[in-house]
């Protein structure tokens, strides 16, 4: 009994400590919209290692991931007027506009240089969740949930064009699969993950 | 709640799951996107995918090498004038925007069929900034055919309707109507305004009432203000 009230404190100890990171990061990202560097600074320290993550993700070479987490945060300062604390969490909107950017990046090499394919999909990923101040831990678990209750196949999908960038064109080539018939899998399976989440 | 949105249908849903996925094709991606400016239900469907997909980045995290802050610094213009905008500042010194408007405008120029150019026609650009720095609207003008292009970027006038004036250096505001303070507008001005649109001269935003103030004279502070500089 106490055991379980401890826990609850605990765990209402580290939401409250949560909501907290996140007021202060959406105040630093509205004040570096108004062209406050310290606060970009700010900003800067407290996502660095996770768009650098997200980046790493997308480029597995090193240098690249740098170059494209750099491109971003100048991104992020250019955009940040347009940061709506009210309708977007803030590391979410960072983590957009950084998945966006270097997804672009990653697909105007492309053009010039043949990616590798990867051979395997991967297992989803159901790690424990390191850094789960900033991104709402219960937000990963309920979705690490619903991914796993999709067909594991469709999740690893899912997965690898979210964090890896891949296209609908590039997963129908790497498994061998009619365009149309990845496309529609991954539709449904998106409809019901979305399902899933709301209940 | 003036009008009911329309409600999205699977199709719709899916498309901004995909959208957000980034699993398009080019073609198809560009397509989905301009829905996004048009469909405030699309879009805002894109951001709820964002929200619930995002978690699935949440175990990532790797230290960045400290070099990458420092050519974020390098790479990010130099603010030393924009920082603290007094009043007086407000009215100048608007380089770093302006320059930032330039990239963006001279883009939306290049689209457009602007004639050879002459040191008489050639385009200009405004940046007018808020209070504090922060980009409200951009402004070009095309001087070789008096068209003038507002777009807002942050402004908001409240219950009142954002008027754009010009202040030639030394004179007083003349009005060149009121804009649209949530979508870009295109004017073509008639030619006694368009010699009032020179380098130098600065472009105003004041709230007025919805047919622009009486006896041509702003009755509303400036919200935003920007010197107009020619490309």
């Amino acid at each position: 009994m106490s055991d379980s009230s401890s826990l609850d404190q605990a765990a209402s100890f580290i939401a409250r400590r949560a909501s907290e990171d996140r007021a202060a990061l959406s105040m630093a990202l509205v004040a570096a919209g108004q062209g406050n560097r310290a606060a970009f600074e700010e900003v800067y320290k407290r996502t660095s290692a996770k768009l650098f993550g997200i980046c790493l993700r997308i480029f597995t070479d090193r240098q690249e991931a740098e170059d494209a987490l750099q491109d971003a945060y100048v991104t992020i300062w250019n955009r940040a007027t347009t940061f709506e604390p009210t309708r977007a969490s803030p590391i979410t909107w960072l983590a957009t506009v950084t998945r966006n950017r270097a997804i672009d990046r990653l697909r105007a090499r492309k053009v010039t240089v043949t990616a590798p394919v990867e051979e395997a999909y991967e297992v989803p990923d159901t790690a424990p969740l390191a850094d789960a101040a900033l991104m709402a831990g219960q937000d990963a678990a309920a979705l690490n949930d619903c991914m796993a209750s999709l067909e594991a196949r469709d999740a690893a999908f899912i997965q690898q064009a979210f964090l890896g960038g891949a296209t609908y064109a590039e997963l129908a080539e790497r498994d061998a699969v009619p365009l149309g018939t990845i496309k529609s899998r991954i539709r449904r399976a998106l409809l019901k993950l979305r399902e899933c989440l709301s209940e | 709640m003036s009008t009911a949105p329309t409600p999205l249908t699977e199709d719709d849903i899916a498309l901004a799951a995909e959208l957000a996925m980034r699993l398009l094709s080019p073609a198809d991606e560009a397509q989905a996107r301009a829905r996004m400016t048009c469909d405030a239900a699309f879009a805002a469907e894109v951001q709820s995918w964002e929200e619930r997909l995002m978690p699935m980045a949440s175990h990532l995290a790797a230290p960045p090498p400290a070099h990458v802050w420092e050519k974020v610094q390098a790479q990010i213009a130099p603010a030393a004038s924009q920082d603290r905008a007094g009043p007086v500042r407000f009215w100048q010194g608007l380089s770093f925007v302006s320059m930032a408007a330039a990239a963006v405008l001279g883009v939306m120029l290049i689209n457009q069929p602007v004639p050879a150019p002459q040191p008489t026609s050639a385009p200009m650009i405004a940046a007018l900034s808020a209070e504090g720095g922060n980009a409200a609207v951009t402004a070009s003008f095309d001087a070789s055919n008096g068209e003038l292009i507002i777009t807002p970027v942050s402004l908001n006038t409240g219950k009142l309707y954002p008027e754009l004036w010009v202040i030639p250096e030394g004179q007083k505001p003349t009005s060149l109507g009121v804009v649209e303070a949530d979508k870009p507008t295109r004017h073509t001005l008639p030619p006694e305004l368009r010699a009032l649109m020179a380098s130098g001269a600065t472009l105003a935003i004041t709230p007025e009432r919805a047919e622009g103030a009486p006896g041509g004279n702003p009755t509303g502070a400036v919200i935003a203000a920007g010197k107009i500089t020619v490309i």
